[in-house]
């Protein structure tokens, strides 16, 4: 048997070894998962909020990021009524048998947009609805023969809206939703768009 | 006596001869421990050494909970019942018989320094590996049977029961002369 010095001084280099070779691996470790970790933390900062945001318009309506859709149903549209007046869109461009017009003023923008979506999501005071409503309360040329205005709202990003006003029948073409104005309605959208009733 | 905890403290504190005291204290004990398990002295020796050795690499794994000489024995029981296992796997090369022997002999008159304590080593040779373990530890190592228990993770009332078989069965072996030994 060897002395107790001897073993001691082995047993401290064995000890320098492994924590030498445990140091090692660490660091191997260490150079796998840093990168790893960098390219997470820039997808997740850097790339991921990017596609999100190119993907939200593509897939919903500008009016939806902001909760303000157009023709919604439900107790969206009542969250809808508080924030009318605030909208993505920047311009607006008006197609009438008289000509179009564009409008980029953004007060005018946001009134115009707040009149559109009262206007779809206000149930008319007959309680129609988006039902035909009946009578003398229709609007007149709802027989083919009333001019027909075309409304495209466009967001910053280019993203459009488009609705098309056909005598009393005010039609989103975007989701194909249908509303019926009263007329008080329609004056009062007409008003708001600047176009002759 | 704290069985080397304040001489590990004092290493843990930058002193490293008290490395040395432990050694002293403990290293032959553990490698005629070891050899219990292995029957292999050079591998015994070896796995003593990984067993210190875990006390430097590893130096907050201790708790002071327990007295050094446990822990160390945990380590070495630890790393003797890990090498039986893989010498199923790989085989080893045999050094040379008669280094062995003479260095198994010279170890075993420093650990079993008396008379009384090397006629109970040969008899306990002959006793199933638990029963030799235990008495091992409790008559050579002059551990308490709590220490035992958690050398060899077992409870009491196990140790408890293995010493009183292993008793019976020495004196069986040992005979009536046997019998002031116990």
């Amino acid at each position: 048997m060897r002395l107790i010095q001897e073993y001691t001084a082995e047993v401290f280099r064995r000890s320098e070894e492994r924590i030498k070779k445990r140091k090692q691996t660490q660091k191997r470790i260490l150079l796998c998962v840093t990168p790893v970790a960098l390219c997470a933390i820039l997808f997740t900062t850097g790339f991921l909020p990017e596609l999100q945001q190119k993907n939200a318009p593509s897939n919903a309506q500008p009016e939806a990021i902001i909760g303000n859709s157009d023709g919604v149903t439900g107790d969206s549209a009542d969250k809808n009524n508080g924030d009318l007046s605030r909208s993505l869109y920047v311009q607006v461009q008006i197609q009438s048998p008289a000509g179009s017009k564009t409008i980029t003023e953004k007060q005018t923008v946001d009134t115009m947009h707040a009149a559109i979506v009262s206007a779809t999501i206000t149930p008319p005071e007959s309680g129609a609805g988006n039902s035909v409503p009946s009578g003398d309360d229709v609007a007149p040329g709802d027989m083919g023969t009333a001019p027909q205005y075309t409304i495209t709202f466009i967001t910053k990003l280019g993203d459009q809206t488009v609705y098309t006003l056909s005598g009393s029948t005010l039609t989103q073409t975007n989701s194909g939703e249908t509303t019926t104005l009263t007329d008080s309605q329609r004056k009062d959208l007409m008003d708001a768009l600047q176009l002759p009733d | 006596m704290d069985n080397g905890a304040s001489s590990y403290r004092r290493f843990l504190n930058g002193d490293e001869s008290a490395f040395h005291e432990i050694m002293e204290a403990l290293f032959r004990g553990l490698v005629f421990f070891i050899n219990g398990y292995v029957h292999d002295m050079h591998a015994a020796e070896d796995l003593a050494m990984d067993a210190f050795s875990d006390l430097i690499v590893h130096p907050h794994r201790y708790n002071f909970k327990v007295s050094l000489k446990t822990y160390v024995y945990m380590l070495g029981r630890s790393r003797a019942l890990d090498y039986l296992r893989h010498r199923k796997v790989l085989q080893f090369v045999d050094l040379s018989d008669a280094d062995r022997l003479a260095d198994e002999k010279e170890l075993s008159e420093f650990v079993l320094a008396d008379a009384r304590k090397r006629t109970l080593s040969a008899a306990i040779g002959q006793l199933p590996e638990d029963m030799r373990v235990v008495i091992h530890l409790i008559y050579f190592e002059e551990m308490t049977y709590d220490e035992a228990a958690r050398v060899m993770k077992k409870s009491r009332k196990q140790i408890d029961n293995l010493l009183y078989r292993g008793k019976k069965e020495l004196r069986a072996i040992l005979g009536k002369d046997g019998e002031q030994l116990l």
